[in-house]
């Protein structure tokens, strides 16, 4: 009871005054560019369907009571509940360590504790396989991705914890509450919203992830759609278990939704500092744990990139091919970031400034492109280029409409949270001084928004320069990334040979992800 | 242009805010040049009413006039940007990636293609009028709220509106400064010659500042006029309350008087309740009090509040019919400790009201009006 009436006292003081006043409909150009953007999104949703239709009811039926299915059903829901749950236990833990202890050495590990983001989960992956070849199975896979993805918890749960008002914490004090009773009742309900968007990423993340599967020898629906693909021998089966896949994405994002995951929270950031807890005798034990935890998610990928590295320096390196995966990856990112961040504009400007149902429905319909995996983008592009447009099959402009397709919902959720600052205000006022509706976009809006848009491209350019699944399905021949270099290396055991592409992705990611620990967004 | 051409009509306006309708059939008119003041309590609409005479939002039905065009008239409505308004936000809205110069200029720079030079000159005019004068290169963030708002107002009348209009514009400052701001805002806008309506829900600024004040409630204008008149003849007991401070007695009147508890009192010759149970309206300036007891009626000090100048004071006036609770407001220098005995005298002649509820409302007698209409709540829900 406390906690609500206080959060609820918190949420409309803070309410923002004018953020969410109705206006005038959008412009129909305006309408007519997202819905446009919004069909050629859903295009490989379609794909998906229409495939997965096109085996027909009897076949589908064999192919859906082979033994394998249930074996693929079992390990991907396991392996996804396990490793939701220790990302939010451990992100929570640490966010709340690092936002509201007197914990030491604060500063330095809300950096190391965001950058395992900047180590592509295969690497990480392959990492530990190549040092402790026992890493593998169900209890490898949940090491490897709990440890490589609970920063996508921490970071916004920690973004939660600094906005929200200390002040309620010191009513709860106030009013007789222990320590462990503000926390359950105070702080847990008030970064909820951010823990739910965090754990929906992860569930995501592992839904589509490939690389790190097939390292560490364990099966789900993504591995086993790429093998009989890549195979070539069923086609239809691996429509059908794409469809299936998708469908999980789509019910995770339904989870998340009815679990209260849009509630609206206080938009803006208190300007009250919160008095830390002080942890006195279990300082030491606190510490070791974010040690623990920094040498699990940090130090055993980065360790073995340098030890295979310092190793792999008596095998000639191939020097020459690194710095052209290099720059191949970079130019791929930045196209795909450009054409993403540009085309996430017009949705976040219809959504936040000319909230309808219509608006409401495009911009949830481009958040679904979320829920399908890299393997699910790729086979379907893949599919539309052989079957319609023939020509761009096997083209660098067919790669990179795959990365728009997959990293759009990422850029737009970025430009979002930075045009949520923007005051709507402005361009009202802009648009009384004589400025048109695009007039007002261009010289008010689009000026404040420069940092929020180079931000929301940097995060897509990152994604897109590590992305190994879409890349190995799309790239023309003869493209060579720095995940695909990497990928062919490690699967031929070379690591030596693989290292110092692993190092060129970590040290390129690095950049993006400081980024994105300044960007401090409210959900990802 | 002459000041006819640039009066504002609003005709039976009809507006909602999202999906709740809010505005129900307001009626307003102001003179060209003229200064108007919107006074409402929070959730009344005042805010919405003045998004859609900036045409933020669409009117659903009704009409809007700004001199001679029609700018909404709930079916075809002109955008926002060719209406020639000037619009004042709350705490200003300046550009902050726009110098001083930057934000004053930029309705100039978007319309004919004016010269530079001459583009400079008018925002040094504009900055002089509001007396910022050599603030152009400066930053919003190194401006003071007051400041800001007086560049947001030189900013708005850069164009040449027609109609300015100012959103609770005095609200975020502290109260000396507002007192200032409030005195050259008006200045300003009567040097200009321009029509002006602000939004407002302080009503010693709408008293201070209009020339017509109205009041809103429940999305509909329920009286307008002259501040002294909408102070002096409230239409109904609400207003009276909202409108300055008031005390609401029970009264019956008959043969141009008023029967109350407290006697007979002399109604004022313009009232329109003639006959019948009404309900007279005491300001505390109306209620005379004199320490030690002299006077028509007797009382004693139910509490004391110092204001400074003078002191509002709670009375517990003696009726046949037990004590009675007034308002009263003494000017310095007489010092009534609570629990002094008082004499007490009504200068009449007094307004009064229909109604005759003589429920005891705790929150009357503070003056405010409890606003708990559902539409209100309503609104302010449809915001969160």
């Amino acid at each position: 009871m406390l906690a609500r009436a206080t959060l609820t006292g918190g949420r409309a003081a803070a309410r923002p005054a004018a953020a969410a006043a109705p206006r005038r409909p959008a412009p129909r150009a305006l309408t007519l560019g997202v819905v446009a953007i919004a069909a050629v999104l859903l295009l490989p949703v379609l794909g998906v369907v229409v495939q997965a239709v096109s085996v027909g009811p009897r076949r589908a039926a064999h192919l859906l009571s082979l033994p394998l299915v249930p074996e693929l059903l079992r390990n991907t829901v396991t392996l996804t509940a396990a490793v939701t749950a220790s990302c939010a236990a451990i992100g929570v833990g640490a966010a709340w360590l690092v936002e509201r202890t007197d914990l030491p050495l604060r500063p330095l590990l809300a950096v190391l504790l965001v950058l395992p983001l900047a180590v592509p989960e295969f690497v990480a992956g392959s990492g530990w396989v190549s040092l402790m070849p026992r890493v593998q199975g169900f209890g490898g896979a949940w090491l490897v991705m709990t440890f490589s993805l609970y920063p996508w918890v921490y970071l916004p749960v920690a973004a939660a914890l600094r906005r929200s008002d200390p002040a309620l914490d010191d009513v709860a004090r106030s009013l007789g509450a222990g320590p462990l009773r503000r926390f359950l009742r105070v702080t847990l309900p008030s970064v909820r919203t951010a823990m739910l968007g965090g754990t929906l990423v992860v569930g995501l993340y592992l839904l589509a992830e490939y690389g790190t599967f097939a390292v560490l020898r364990f099966r789900t629906f993504a591995t086993a759609i790429f093998t009989q693909y890549t195979l070539g021998f069923d086609a239809a089966s691996a429509s059908l278990l794409t469809l299936v896949l998708c469908l999980m994405g789509v019910l995770l994002l339904g989870g998340e939704y009815a679990l209260g995951g849009r509630t609206r929270h206080p938009g803006a950031r208190a300007a009250r500092t919160a008095t830390r807890v002080r942890l006195g005798r279990a300082t030491p034990a606190a510490l070791l744990a974010m040690a623990a935890l920094v040498v699990l998610s940090l130090g055993v990928p980065v360790g073995s990139i340098a030890y295979w590295m310092i190793r792999g320096s008596s095998t000639t390196l191939p020097s020459g091919s690194v710095v052209g995966a290099t720059v191949e990856s970079l130019l791929l990112g930045a196209g795909a970031a450009a054409v993403a961040t540009a085309l996430a504009l017009p949705v976040a400007v219809l959504s936040l400034r000319h909230p309808s149902p219509l608006s409401n429905t495009l911009e949830r319909s481009a958040y679904l492109v979320r829920a399908l995996p890299g393997v699910a983008v790729g086979l379907t592009v893949v599919s539309v280029a052989v079957h319609h447009l023939r020509p761009l099959y096997q083209s660098t402009a067919l790669l990179e409409a795959g990365y728009v397709v997959l990293f759009f919902p990422l850029g737009l959720v970025a430009v979002r949270a930075a045009l949520a600052r923007v005051p709507a205000e402005l361009e009202d006022t802009a648009r009384s001084l004589g400025e048109s509706w695009f007039g007002a976009l261009r010289r008010v809006t689009v000026p404040l928004l420069l940092p929020g848009l180079a931000a929301a491209a940097a995060l897509v350019s990152l994604s897109a320069t590590t992305e190994l699944t879409a890349t190995l399905l799309l790239r023309p021949t003869g493209v060579e990334t720095l995940a695909t270099q990497f990928w062919l290396y490690t699967s031929n055991l070379a690591y030596g040979a693989a290292a110092p592409y692993a190092a060129v992705m970590v040290l390129t990611s690095a950049v993006p992800v400081f980024l994105l620990t300044r960007m401090g967004l409210a959900r990802s | 242009m002459s000041a006819a051409t640039r009066a504002l009509e609003v005709e039976g306006l009809h507006a909602s805010y999202g999906a709740t309708p809010v505005l129900h059939g307001v009626d307003l008119r102001v003179r060209g040049g003229g200064l108007a003041c919107v006074l409402g309590a929070s959730g009344c609409g005042k805010t919405t009413l003045l998004r859609v005479l900036a045409g933020f939002l669409p009117a659903g039905r009704g009409r809007v006039r700004i001199g001679a065009t029609v700018v909404d008239d709930g079916r075809r409505r002109m955008r926002p940007e060719q209406r020639r308004i000037g619009y004042v936000p709350q705490e200003g809205a300046m550009f902050p990636h726009l110098s001083v110069a930057g934000n004053v200029g930029f309705g100039l720079s978007g319309r004919g293609g004016r010269r530079r030079r001459e583009r400079e000159a008018r925002v040094a005019e504009l900055l002089e009028l509001v007396g910022l004068g050599g603030t152009e290169r400066c930053h919003p963030h190194q401006l003071s709220g007051g400041q800001q708002q007086r560049v947001a107002l030189a900013r708005a009348l850069a164009c040449e509106p027609e109609l300015v209009l100012l959103d609770e514009p005095f609200s975020s400052l502290d109260a000396a400064l507002r007192a200032r701001l409030r005195a050259d805002v008006r200045a300003i806008l009567r040097a200009t010659g321009v029509t002006a309506v602000l939004v407002t829900h302080d009503q010693t600024e709408a008293l201070s500042l209009a020339d017509t004040v109205a009041v809103i409630r429940d999305g509909r204008v329920v009286q307008s006029g002259e501040p002294a008149a909408v102070y002096g003849r409230p239409a109904d007991a609400a207003v009276a309350e909202f409108v300055g401070e008031a005390t609401l007695l029970p009264a019956t009147i008959a043969g141009g008087a008023l029967h109350t508890t407290l006697g007979r009192i002399v109604l004022d010759p313009a009232c329109t309740v003639d006959s019948g149970p009404a309900l007279a309206v005491v300001r505390p300036e109306q209620v005379l009090v004199t320490p030690g007891g002299a006077g028509t009626l007797r009382g004693r000090v139910a509490s004391s509040e110092y204001q400074g100048n003078g002191a509002r004071l709670e009375l517990l006036v003696d009726t046949e019919r037990g004590a009675l609770a007034l308002t009263a407001r003494t000017r310095g220098g007489v010092a009534v400790e609570p629990g002094a005995a008082v004499g007490v005298e009504i200068d009449g002649p007094l307004w009064a009201v229909p109604g005759q509820a003589p429920t005891y409302r705790p929150e009357a007698v503070n003056g405010s009006v409890p606003n708990t209409s559902s539409t209100a709540v309503k609104a302010e829900c449809a915001r969160m």
